[in-house]
């Protein structure tokens, strides 16, 4: 599904990413951890497509095409779906006329019809009790005055209104407390099917006791040192992130 | 010896103000003899051209015209039609279904005590020009006179329309509201494609104790002439000014608006959105005195400037010495679109009391790019992305619209327009 070789990517000049490789098959979950600066939040947002990223070596190849030739509401068409570590507050557009959009332009994108008020409507209904959400927070402006669990949660939520073929979790677990965690990776749990990937990134091993996933790898440096099974998540939580840093 | 004389270049504008009857025609005639015409050393006119207004004659409007009217507002109001500047009674609704109120042509009331009272005092015509011009030969103009205590069951829709070209209209309007009454106005402006004709409004409101007094300008007038107006205001104490300004399409428009709060816990409250691509050149210009204690204004201007745009916000609070206890906020905020848009801004703030609490600020900036990124990467094309942007930039002034419908209609109209930005 994903196919990612020998990535560089900059900001600002800096270089963060240092030839990473990283292949994802359908139906898989990969855990993504590592220290502080070692490059997983630019990774998730390379993935997504953002522009301040420059990409300055490598390739991504996704569903067998050149992911980084696409822009982000293209690779949201094709089925890629980011959560933010810091969702974005964007007073003045309400929650669900900014997701009746995104969902009706991807569904124009696939040749699909669009979706009209009713059934929308009832399908926001039924994606709302996968993540515990409040209805009234709904009818809000996007993010505005939620608090960080409100924020995370209508992340999930808005994953699985937009059913993305990859999903990629950045730092979803920080800021939850263990309620909202369960909640959150249960939300996501519900989501896992053989034909959609998951990449998690995270810093801590807790959420992957909720998400338990097919592969953990580690990153420091900008490059994955070390890859393997969901074992290795408990031994980095175990003997901290110190030893990493000295392979790196 | 040889002696070169200069033609005044206002020779284009004033055989058209002689021999108004109008009070203080005459003396604003000699004005707009004596005043120069605005140049970039004039302050107040730093960055909007006007010379080139007076570069053609122009003939004196008529009224007599029957143009196709917009259909009327999807809210229930009275409407009321200026064609050219010029009233319609035929064009406009019943105007005398409620008591203790009169709107009217204020042509009709020059003679009558309030009117009397209160015309010119607001608008001083000293400095200038464009009110000496219009106080030297006003077109006509609404009179809207509010008893005590009465409120007027539902909002006033002002419709100024211009058919032809190379006109000079001056519209001028008075505005009073006694003791405890309230008004909301709407004014509109629409233009019948007339490139290079001239409006050239004043307007002076009188707004009692207790009084309300809400006002919402409304501006699209695409290929229009160039719009040049002056408000004067004055608050009695515990009255209330609201003005919103929305400027979606024009040529040239200068607002210039003078509020003084005049008795103690008046409150005024500016508010503008500006939405200019083309040519468009919008220059908003605010003056709040706080001569009194205790009052409150509060100033909210926000814009996009695309195109060869061009948006100036020039506000400026005064508070007076002994007006102790103001509180005054004033902000601007603008987005440029595009390498050619330009925008000017200068809040500016004189205090003169010590215990006030008064805080200004501008911003020029583009579209959060966080939040686009956000919206785009969830599957909202770029073009959609930005658009509901820029209507989230915008949506803090329009929602301090009180009344529901206009703010629906207002709405309607500056998505369309975002579309087009």
């Amino acid at each position: 599904m994903l196919k990612i070789t020998n990535l560089h990517a900059n900001i600002d000049g800096k270089e963060i990413l240092k030839g990473l490789d990283l292949e994802v098959k359908p139906g898989e979950v990969h855990a993504i951890m590592g220290p502080n600066g070692s490059g997983k939040s630019t990774l998730a947002n390379v993935l997504a497509g953002r522009e301040e990223y420059e990409v300055t070596e490598g390739s991504v190849t996704y569903l067998g095409e050149d992911l980084l030739e696409l822009a982000p509401e293209e690779r949201a068409w094709k089925g890629i779906f980011l959560a933010f570590q810091y969702p974005v507050e964007i007073p003045g557009v309400s929650n669900l006329n900014f997701l009746r959009t995104a969902l009706n332009e991807s569904r124009k994108a696939n040749g699909q019809d669009e979706l009209g008020g009713k059934d929308f409507l009832a399908l926001v209904r039924e994606k709302a009790k996968l993540v515990e959400m409040d209805p009234d927070l709904m009818n809000r402006n996007l993010n505005v005055g939620f608090s960080g669990g409100e924020k995370k949660r209508n992340e999930i939520f808005q994953m699985a209104l937009l059913e993305p073929r990859l999903g990629i979790l950045d730092e979803t677990d920080s800021g939850l407390d263990i309620d909202a965690l369960r909640i959150v990776a249960s939300g996501v749990n519900k989501l896992r099917s053989t034909d959609k990937a998951f990449i998690v990134v995270t810093h801590y091993q807790r959420l992957l006791d909720h998400i338990v996933p097919d592969v953990v790898h580690v990153m420091a440096n900008g490059r994955i040192i070390k890859s393997g099974p969901k074992e290795l998540a408990l031994e980095l939580e175990e003997k901290g992130y110190d030893w990493v840093k000295e392979i790196a | 010896m040889t002696t070169l004389t200069q033609t005044d270049p206002k020779a284009t504008v004033l055989p058209l103000l002689e021999g108004s009857t109008w009070p203080g025609a005459a003396e604003a005639l000699e004005q707009v003899h004596a005043l120069p015409v605005p140049t970039s050393k004039t302050e107040r006119w730093k960055y909007t051209r006007v010379g080139r207004l007076f570069n053609e004659p122009y003939a004196v409007p008529t009224g007599e015209t029957d143009p196709a009217l917009p259909a009327r507002l999807p809210i229930d109001v009275t409407r009321v039609v200026f064609v050219n500047g010029h009233f319609r009674a035929d064009l406009s609704d019943d105007l005398k279904s409620q008591k203790g109120l009169v709107i009217d042509s204020l042509k009709h009331h020059l003679s009558h005590g309030p009117v009397k009272e209160h015309y010119g005092t607001l608008a001083p015509t000293g400095e200038r020009l464009f009110t000496a011009m219009n106080t030297a030969a006003p077109t006509d103009g609404l009179i809207l006179l509010v008893t005590k205590d009465v409120k007027v069951d539902k909002p006033i829709h002002v419709l100024h329309v211009t058919t032809w070209e190379r006109q000079l209209v001056q519209p001028r309007d008075l505005f009073m509201l006694h003791e405890g009454a309230e008004a909301e106005v709407i004014i509109e402006h629409i233009a019948m494609d007339t490139p290079e004709a001239f409006v050239n409004s004043v307007r002076e409101c009188v707004v009692g104790e207790s009084a309300r007094l809400t006002i919402h300008r409304l501006q699209h007038e695409s290929n229009g002439p160039a719009n040049i107006s002056f408000e004067g205001v004055r608050v009695a104490s515990s009255g209330h000014y609201s003005l919103s300004t929305t400027t979606l399409d024009g040529a040239l428009i200068r607002n210039e608006v003078k509020v003084s709060l005049s008795g103690p816990e008046a409150h005024a409250e500016l508010n503008g959105v500006y939405l200019l691509n083309g040519t468009t050149h919008c220059d908003n210009h605010t003056y709040i005195g706080h001569d009194v204690p205790d009052c409150t204004s509060d100033e909210l201007y926000k814009g996009i400037v695309a195109g060869k745009g061009t948006g100036v916000f020039n506000g400026k609070v005064y508070v007076k010495q002994d007006a102790q206890r103001t509180r005054a906020y004033q902000s601007n905020a603008n987005i440029l679109q595009g390498d050619d848009a330009k925008v000017y801004t200068k809040p500016e703030l004189e205090i003169y009391a010590d215990d006030v609490k008064c805080s200004h600020g501008c911003t020029i900036g583009r579209l959060d790019e966080q939040g686009l990124f956000y919206l785009r990467s969830r599957g909202v094309s770029d073009a959609e992305a930005r658009k509901l942007m820029a209507h989230a930039f915008i949506t803090e002034v329009v929602e301090r619209v009180q009344n529901e419908e206009w703010k629906a209609v207002l709405t309607a109209l500056i998505d369309a327009k975002l579309a087009r930005l």
